[in-house]
């Protein structure tokens, strides 16, 4: 037994009011006046005994009562087990519906209805049902409930239906111990899907149910071989006024399909998929790092060229098909240019390794996958963001994923440049790197630091700060808050910022051996530059590069130190913060500090780092089942409607910035700031996969049973093994005790009030 | 005796008086109305008796008027007038002021000793008193002179509760003080052994004295009740006893008995007479049994 307020057991002392109430009692005995003893005989025995009797029997319950109400207050828990199952024989069955947007192809979803409508009648009286709909959530929808009365599971069977969001059963199978519970019958898990192999997880051994669950995959028969989806939506890599639709899967028998782009709501222009050869796409199950991914992401996101140069934020930048956590630049994993993430960037240092797929059993080596395109031309776009849908036309297996949604933004990005003095050199080294890009093109701007709060920084792509020691406390603020809504920002760390005990904007503190050799003819070289960085793919040269002093700061735990000198500090460091990101150069363009500004590598790395900056900034898209990316303008009270213009955000909600799970395809409208912008969300490209797993690939799944439990066991020495190595759970019982308490405390008046009538001694 | 003049007569009722003399007169004219109207009991001075005349009786006897209706002699007797000397010994001690009632056994025992005063002065007796618990605590000799009665209510009426009784010793000391004989009404609780009480009341009773025992009581000491057992604290020692009710409902009632019939032989024993008297009953009783008394002597 434990107890959740110990503190409370002090509260046994007051035992000793009640014992020195009934000491002093006793020795205060009131005496009867009589004329005589000569008479009387001392008959103490056994009138003590009596008299010891009652009044150890008010003592007792005062003694009770007040143990009780000390053990109320802290109240005590005891592990409670369930009693034992009356029958051996009692089965929980668990329905999972496999609720993806798959599900939704042809018959399927009627044949999985059909399915678990034939499960809940197969089941016995003494059976308990779970209805559990699975798709990039895991929901119990009903029950449990005994097998003698399933019209619950079947009135929610009939209130189901398949969404747009993606499952995956590696996540369905390691979470389902939580809702399950400990405290079970005999499990059946009925998996009702239709074994889409891009469900399966990264890694295989993330199949294996929970210990003591037989698991029965229950399929809803077999996939069509035909499907196209709208893979990415985006300016032609060869001329970036063109926009190029790209369509993956394998196309239908018959009439070539047709795509339509509108824009706006209008219909802009219908042509024909033309098939495209050589280009190499990778099914999910068998994803591997695409170390051209952010290069594609890239060029995609970025529209080159002159003054009315167009960009298109495309889905796809937000995609997480990596299940697991991935460093700060891991969130970068893009797909195909501007499409949905169906494949990974080989990312920052972070993610490369945590996303480093081990191939399933039921991996298949990468193949051709045949990708059809349709060209835009003059589409004559005013300026701002525009709403583009593309559909194909006719409608295959799967129509849902015949629309794309994507939000255009045409018009020029701009960079903002801030130092110390607007036309510094180190402010103009800056302006002229970031000024000779051509893709993306960049209009530059260039600020003191003074007049930062003058500026709406929400209207540019990215920040560039010279020494971030010359910022003011109200331009920190105000770049935060910009930092935090998503913007991002190169910041150096110069001669002001080496005077600060904690650096703005990053927060980092300050080494000890801050500013490495200060005149002191110190050279440092760097050691170890993070190639994979989208921000440092042309990295060659940064060893010829001369550092003769840096402000030396210790990374935080989030951060990615890409650039590291020889001894060990950082040079270059990446943090998140908020939903913006964040570069640090700890030593700035100043040659007193190095002879960067004077290598070739000075303006690829400005270049680079601006449009793996902008990139990363322009990621309001995202998947059915992800955090919606509100973007700066959300910080302040956004309101968030969701694609059929219902408000997504509760009314009460506008202190904080909303966070709004998608879970619809079309596109989100953020009303905030002054402004309205719009978020397009697509379903999960893997979704569209529909090929099925492999015999093998099954067979192995189930197989994995034999490890649940010991080899020729049957389930039930499984679920018993189950249930008695899980703990019990505490079960509070203070009610009972305070209920118990309440009960004394009336019946020690009564008590009480015979005893001390007794010992008023004359009646009659 | 009515119904009134018991009311009269109760002791709650004789409470309620301030004057003893009043208390005592009270009860003693309700008692005396009562009385007249018995049939059995009768007193008087002139009372006479007729018997024939026999030689040698005193001719002057002889009752002449009834010699001449019947022509025969008798002789008519009268009764010859006695003055008996009442002495009163009041017990004081602490014991005879318990009282589970209204009126405690000292009280009840003044007012007792103040009736038959009263009533001894309305007779002529010489009236005296000696009021002791372990010593003689005030004295007054019999004397049947006017006033002598106020002297007596007066010394009644200032004795309050005292210290232990020793019956034993007081009594030899009431030899010195009863040096004529006459009629010894003792008021006392009688807590004490029967055999050393008849021992030390033999001397009195063997020089002449008529002895009469007013034994008094309390209702709760002839028949305690109590539910639950109870401490006892002894009035005039001091010493504590617990007793269960089981105890007093049977043990004691038994030795209370016994030592009341042990008391009454005891005073059997020396010619003296027991007249147990109860604080809850009208003092009419005990009046009647002392007239009783006087009656034989």
């Amino acid at each position: 037994m434990g107890f959740l307020a110990p503190i409370f057991l002090a509260g046994l002392l007051a035992v000793g009011l009640p014992l020195w109430l009934h000491r002093f009692a006793r020795d205060t005995r009131t005496k009867q006046p009589f004329a005589s003893l000569m008479l009387l005989e001392q008959s103490q025995i056994q009138q003590s005994r009596e008299h010891t009797l009652k009044y150890w029997l008010l003592l007792a319950l005062r003694l009770l009562l007040i143990l009780l109400i000390v053990l109320a207050f802290a109240q005590p828990v005891l592990p409670w087990r369930t009693p034992p199952l009356e029958a051996q024989d009692r089965r929980l069955h668990v329905i999972v519906m496999d609720t993806s947007l798959s599900m939704q192809q042809g018959d399927h979803w009627q044949k999985a209805v059909e399915k678990a409508q034939a499960l809940i009648s197969a089941m016995k009286p003494a059976d308990q049902g779970l209805l559990v709909s699975a798709d990039s959530r895991v929901r119990v929808v009903a029950g449990p409930v005994n097998g003698s009365d399933t019209s619950e599971l079947r009135s929610a069977l009939a209130s189901l239906k398949p969404t747009f969001a993606r499952l995956d059963y590696g996540m369905l199978m390691t979470s389902a111990p939580s809702w399950l519970g400990n405290d079970r019958l005999k499990t059946e898990l009925h998996v009702v899907t239709d074994l889409q192999r891009s469900a399966t997880p990264l890694q295989f051994a993330d199949l294996e149910p929970p210990a003591g669950v037989k698991l029965i995959l229950e399929d809803v028969g077999p996939a069509p071989t035909t499907n196209q989806y709208v893979k990415s939506l985006g300016p032609s890599e060869k001329d970036a006024n063109v926009f190029e639709v790209r369509v993956a899967g394998t196309p239908p028998t018959g009439a070539p399909r047709t795509a339509v782009l509108s824009i706006d709501g209008k219909e802009k222009g219908r042509k024909p998929l033309t098939p495209l050869q050589g280009v190499v796409a990778v099914n999910a199950p068998d994803m591997q790092p695409d170390p051209n991914a952010g290069s594609a992401a890239g060029v995609a996101t970025a529209v080159p060229a002159g003054s009315d140069a167009t960009r298109a934020r495309s889905a796809g930048a937000t995609g997480e098909p990596c299940a697991s956590e991935a460093g700060p630049a891991g969130s970068a994993r893009s797909g195909d240019a501007g499409g949905r993430g169906t494949a990974r960037s080989s990312g920052s240092p972070g993610s490369s390794a945590s996303c480093e797929p081990d191939v399933p059993a039921t991996s298949a080596a990468p193949a051709a996958e045949p990708i059809s395109t349709a060209l835009f031309a003059d589409l004559s776009l005013g300026a701002g963001a525009h709403r583009a849908t593309v559909t194909l036309e006719p409608a295959d297996a799967l129509p849902q994923d015949d629309q794309f949604y994507s939000v255009i933004e045409h018009r020029e990005p701009r960079a903002l440049i801030i130092g110390a003095n607007a036309s510094g050199d180190d402010v103009s080294y800056f302006a002229a790197a970031v000024g000779a890009l051509t893709n993306p093109r960049l209009a530059v701007e260039r600020t003191g630091s003074d007049a930062i709060s003058q500026r709406a920084l929400a209207d540019y792509s990215a920040l560039v700060v010279s020494d971030v020691g010359v910022l003011s406390g109200a331009s920190v603020t105000s770049i935060q808050h910009y930092l935090e809504g998503g913007g991002t920002v190169l910041m150096t760390l110069g001669p002001r910022a080496a005077r600060l005990e904690k650096i703005p904007l990053s927060g980092h503190v300050r080494a000890g051996r801050n500013l490495k050799s200060q005149g002191g003819g110190w050279t440092g070289r760097v050691a170890s530059v993070e190639q994979s960085h989208p921000a440092l793919r042309d990295a060659q040269g940064w060893r010829s590069v001369r550092f003769f002093r840096y402000v030396a700061v210790e990374p935080q735990a989030d951060d990615a130190a890409l650039i590291r000198f020889e001894d060990g500090g950082p040079l270059l460091i990446e943090r998140r913060v908020g939903s913006g990101r964040l570069l640090v150069l700890t030593s700035p363009l100043d040659r007193e500090w190095n002879d960067l500004a004077i290598h070739p590598l000075f303006v690829r790395f400005i270049g680079e780092a601006a449009r793996y900056l902008t990139s990363a900034a322009a990621a309001p898209n995202a998947l059915v089942g992800s955090i919606l990316p509100l973007g700066v303008n959300a910080s302040d009270g956004a309101q968030v409607f969701d694609p059929r213009g219902r408000r997504a955000t509760p009314l009460g909600a506008t202190s904080e910035k909303p966070r709004i799970l998608a879970d619809q395809i079309g596109f989100y409208e953020v009303r905030g700031g002054g402004r309205s912008d719009w978020v397009a969300v697509n379903a999960d490209p893997r979704e569209s996969e529909l090929s099925r797993l492999s015999v093998d690939s099954v067979s192995q799944w189930t197989g994995m049973q034999k490890d649940a439990a010991p080899a020729g066991a049957a389930p039930e020495i499984a679920v018993a093994d189950a249930s008695s190595g899980a703990k019990p759970a505490l079960k509070s019982i203070w009610p009972w005790l305070l209920l118990i308490a309440v009960t004394l405390a009336f019946i020690e008046p009564l008590v009480a009030n015979s005893y001390l009538y007794v010992r008023r001694g004359v009646t009659s | 005796m009515s119904d009134a003049a018991a009311r009269l007569l109760t002791p709650e009722v004789l409470a309620g008086l301030a004057n003893l003399e009043l208390v005592a007169r009270t009860a003693v004219e309700g008692f005396l109305v009562g009385l007249h109207r018995s049939p059995h009991f009768g007193f008087s001075q002139e009372f006479a008796e007729f018997r024939a005349y026999n030689e040698g009786d005193d001719p002057r006897f002889v009752d002449w008027n009834v010699f001449a209706r019947t022509d025969r002699t008798y002789i008519r007797r009268y009764e010859g007038e006695t003055n008996t000397r009442l002495m009163l010994l009041l017990d004081a001690s602490a014991s005879m002021g318990f009282q589970s009632g209204n009126i405690s056994k000292l009280q009840y025992g003044k007012y007792l000793a103040a009736a038959l005063a009263y009533l001894a002065s309305k007779q002529h007796d010489p009236v005296g008193l000696i009021v002791f618990d372990e010593t003689i605590r005030h004295y007054r000799p019999a004397s049947g002179r006017s006033g002598s009665l106020q002297g007596v209510l007066h010394a009644l009426d200032t004795a309050t509760p005292g210290q232990k009784t020793d019956l034993e010793g007081c009594f030899r000391k009431f030899r010195e003080h009863l040096s004529r004989r006459g009629l010894v009404a003792v008021i006392s609780d009688l807590y004490c052994d029967p055999l050393a009480m008849s021992k030390a009341v033999a001397p009195l009773a063997y020089t002449g004295h008529d002895m009469v025992f007013f034994q008094v009581l309390d209702p709760s000491e002839l028949e305690p009740k109590y539910r639950d057992s109870v401490v006892f604290e002894d009035m005039e020692s001091g010493q504590t006893m617990e007793v269960s009710p089981e105890y007093l409902d049977g043990a004691y009632r038994k030795k209370m008995e016994d030592h009341l019939a042990g008391v009454r032989r005891a005073a059997a024993g020396v010619g003296a007479d027991l007249v147990l008297a109860r604080t809850d009953e009208p003092l009419d009783s005990a009046l009647r049994r002392y007239l009783m008394f006087r009656g034989r002597h």
